[in-house]
């Protein structure tokens, strides 16, 4: 191939949502792999001129090489083989495990927080613990909806998925954190010694309120924030290759 | 519709012949790329062959398992990657080896047994 035609495939592999690392390392091994082709030609007799004529067209035209890698690397990952299905349930999965992980945190750290508040002297007065319990739920909600993106935006990019899976699960991980609807109550302690007494709750669904949240919102464009940070260089190349 | 449901059958039933074909070959000694890719053609009596470019997502795949490792070695002034099999690969290797061998007889025994059938 010449060097306007490794540069187009470079483009094409971007757009469809391979790392820029990884685009490197498949042009430099594919370029190797026709000089082998090359000398191998040369070696059985053919000359230069004709021998990279044949590996050229041995190698395929820019599209055909850039769906047989993309199908190599869908082939060899769960994900890759269901992309539709596992886009739409791997973020319902999330958010399960997020809340688990954050009622967990919760336990093993909440307690000793407020424990350790009360023996500085300080968010001992119950107003004040109820406030700082709130503030970090409201931030728990955001943190835990980025962590769930983060990871699944990451597995996505590391396996090679085309960038259009790695779209939908950041859609439906936006469309989750908008429809969810976390709660957290903070009550005077009902047992002797604790400091606090609380219940988390999480409930799916969709109200006319959601609209006019900013948590709902913000929620949701976390999950699409981080798909755009993840994938800016590959939506430039797409932008590029649309351009010619 | 049948066709289709045949194709996709084939393709999940060949679905884990490559990594066996790299893992044996690359047991054997490291090699890069194309040499896999001709190895491969080769060794299978010219019965399989990839297209050209795919071997590279199943090499690094691999290697991102942890089942073969690679490293960059000169040859005739330019540098070529070489891939080698590691002790996870080994242990991949005689799984899928296994695997392959209990599928082979199965298939092999469905068939004699339409033969006999047949007779």
């Amino acid at each position: 191939m010449t060097g306007r035609e490794w540069k187009r495939l470079g483009v094409i592999l971007a757009a469809r949502g391979m790392s820029a690392g990884r685009v490197g390392r498949v042009l430099g091994e594919l370029d190797d792999h026709a000089r082998d082709i090359r000398e191998e030609l040369e070696a059985r007799g053919l000359g230069p001129a004709e021998a990279g004529v044949m590996a050229l067209r041995r190698m395929g035209d820019t599209e055909t090489l850039a769906d047989n890698i993309f199908r190599g690397y869908a082939r060899r990952t769960l994900w890759g083989r269901h992309p539709v299905f596992l886009s739409i349930v791997l973020p319902f999965l999330s958010v399960a495990l997020v809340t688990v992980a954050a009622v967990m945190v919760g336990n093993l750290f909440f307690g000793p927080l407020l424990k350790a508040l009360e023996v500085l002297g300080l968010g001992t007065g119950f107003p004040v613990v109820r406030a700082l319990c709130m503030g970090l739920f409201t931030l728990g909600r955001y943190v835990s909806t980025a962590i769930a993106a983060w990871f699944l935006l990451r597995a996505a990019k590391k396996r090679v998925l085309e960038m259009k899976w790695a779209f939908l699960t950041a859609g439906v991980t936006a469309l989750l954190g908008f429809l969810l609807f976390p709660y957290l109550r903070v009550f005077p302690p009902e047992v002797a010694g604790k400091i606090v007494s609380g219940s988390f709750a999480v409930g799916l669904g969709l109200s006319a309120a959601f609209f006019q949240s900013a948590d709902h919102w913000t929620r949701f464009l976390i999950p699409l924030v981080l798909f755009a940070a993840f994938y800016s260089g590959n939506l430039k190349a797409s932008w590029r290759k649309r351009a010619g | 519709m049948k066709k289709e449901a045949a194709k996709k059958a084939s393709q999940n039933f060949l679905n884990g012949v490559p990594i066996l074909l790299v893992l044996k070959l690359l047991s054997e000694k490291e090699m890069y790329g194309y040499e896999i890719v001709r190895a491969i053609h080769e060794k299978t009596g010219r019965s399989l062959s990839f297209p050209e470019g795919s071997i590279y997502p199943t090499l690094h795949v691999l290697e991102e398992d942890g089942h073969v490792k690679s490293r960059e070695k000169a040859h005739n002034g330019r540098t070529r990657l070489y891939y080698a099999i590691t002790p996870s690969g080994t242990k991949k290797l005689e799984q899928l080896t296994g695997e392959w061998r209990k599928v082979f007889q199965g298939v092999h025994l469905a068939l004699d047994a339409g033969k006999a059938g047949l007779s």
